[in-house]
């Protein structure tokens, strides 16, 4: 390996590096919950590994039939990126259908109290 | 039968000036047809406007009626399902849903809630398309638009609706009850119907008299109308295979 091929290595690995150590410092000050970080440190770890084994992500790019084996990473940076994206959409509907749930039942019940405070006061 | 409990559902987002006007006719059929209890359900939708004043002051100098404030805009879909929610806690024989805005006349209320009572289906829709209804054929866009959704229902569930997007229907205890846990979220008009069908109740076409909207725009403008169009295919296409609960589940929830 140059020392030119060195520099993409190096970098994809303080990357991956910086990726994984936010997200774990943000679960750490439970600015992220666990179930979301799943994702993202799995990505880093995965980006981190393939960044110190060349020879993984060489095996890995030939696979794919990709000449340049960096940007077998960013495929790889981009399906991860995608899933979170999919994970994010399931969350969101799970908080709509319990937000609207609450709001209907909050309803209700507003409605019941109002009625049992008539029929207490009649 | 002892006395029929007969709930309309009555979705109102920003109706503070059709409320009024719409009570006394509620209250005319509920004198026209006295061997039945009618309870109107007002569904305040987070109105902006004065809806829930209006609700409040009306309410409590009659009774005879009840209504309930959503914290806030759920849209109309979710609306009508949180008073199914409340027709089934009230265990009503026949549940309908009516627009506030005027087009839906109370009088014809007795002939779709008839059509279920008498059992000879289990969703009566009011119809302005099939013979003998009548009144409010909108623009010829609408109608258009109309007759695409019936021959999507019927090519995609072989069920036959002309009056697709009228929203006057009347449920049978058991839909409702079914409606109450599973009700489409974006196009409930069209929509409902898939699950309906796919789920073998029985859906009539009762004709019916409907009147020019006196307040308010409809909710699908000329402008909107083919965005629209594409929307509820798509989500009647997905209705078409989405995982539905069986029979069993659906008592149960």
């Amino acid at each position: 390996m140059t020392e030119f091929e060195w520099r993409v290595s190096v970098a994809s690995i303080l990357g991956s590096l910086a990726l994984l150590t936010m997200v774990a410092e943000l679960v750490r000050r439970n600015k992220i919950r666990e179930r979301y970080a799943i994702l993202w440190l799995a990505t880093s770890l995965v980006l981190l590994v393939l960044s110190l084994k060349r020879s993984w992500l060489e095996a890995l790019s030939h696979l794919m039939g990709i000449h340049y084996p960096p940007t077998a990473l960013f495929l790889l940076l981009m399906a991860f990126v995608l899933l979170i994206l999919i994970d994010y959409s399931i969350a969101l509907t799970k908080q709509l259908t319990k937000i609207q749930k609450l709001a209907q039942d909050q309803g209700l019940l507003e409605r019941r109290v109002r009625e049992l405070e008539k029929a207490k006061n009649a | 039968m002892s006395r029929p409990k007969i709930a309309i559902l009555i979705p109102s987002f920003n109706e503070e000036a059709s409320i009024p006007r719409l009570l006394p006719e509620l209250r005319a059929l509920a004198r026209s047809k006295a061997e039945w209890d009618f309870l109107p359900v007002f569904i305040n939708d987070g109105s902006l406007d004065r809806t829930a004043e209006v609700l409040e002051r009306e309410g409590a100098q009659a009774g005879d009626f009840t209504w309930i404030h959503l914290p806030v805009n759920l849209g109309i879909g979710r609306a009508v399902q949180t008073g199914l929610k409340l027709a089934v806690e009230l265990d009503a024989d026949v549940t309908l849903q009516l627009d506030c805005d005027g087009q839906h006349l109370p009088s014809e209320v007795p002939k779709l809630a008839a059509s279920v009572l008498e059992q000879r289906c289990d969703v009566a829709v009011g119809s302005r398309y099939i013979a003998g209804g009548a009144g409010n054929v909108s623009s010829r866009a609408r109608q258009a638009g109309t007759l695409y959704f019936s021959w999507l229902l019927r090519v995609l569930l072989g069920v036959r609706i002309l009056d697709t997007t009228s929203g006057f229907r009347a449920f049978s205890r058991e839909v409702t009850a079914f409606l109450a846990s599973h009700y489409p979220d974006d196009y409930p008009e069209v929509q409902a119907y898939v699950f309906l069908a796919r789920k073998r109740f029985r859906i009539l076409e009762v004709p019916v008299q409907m009147r020019e909207r006196e307040h308010g725009a409809s909710s699908i403008t000329r402008f909107r109308s083919l965005y629209y169009m594409i929307k509820v295919t798509l989500a009647t296409l997905l209705d078409r295979v989405r995982r539905l609960p069986t029979l069993e589940e659906r008592t149960l929830s």
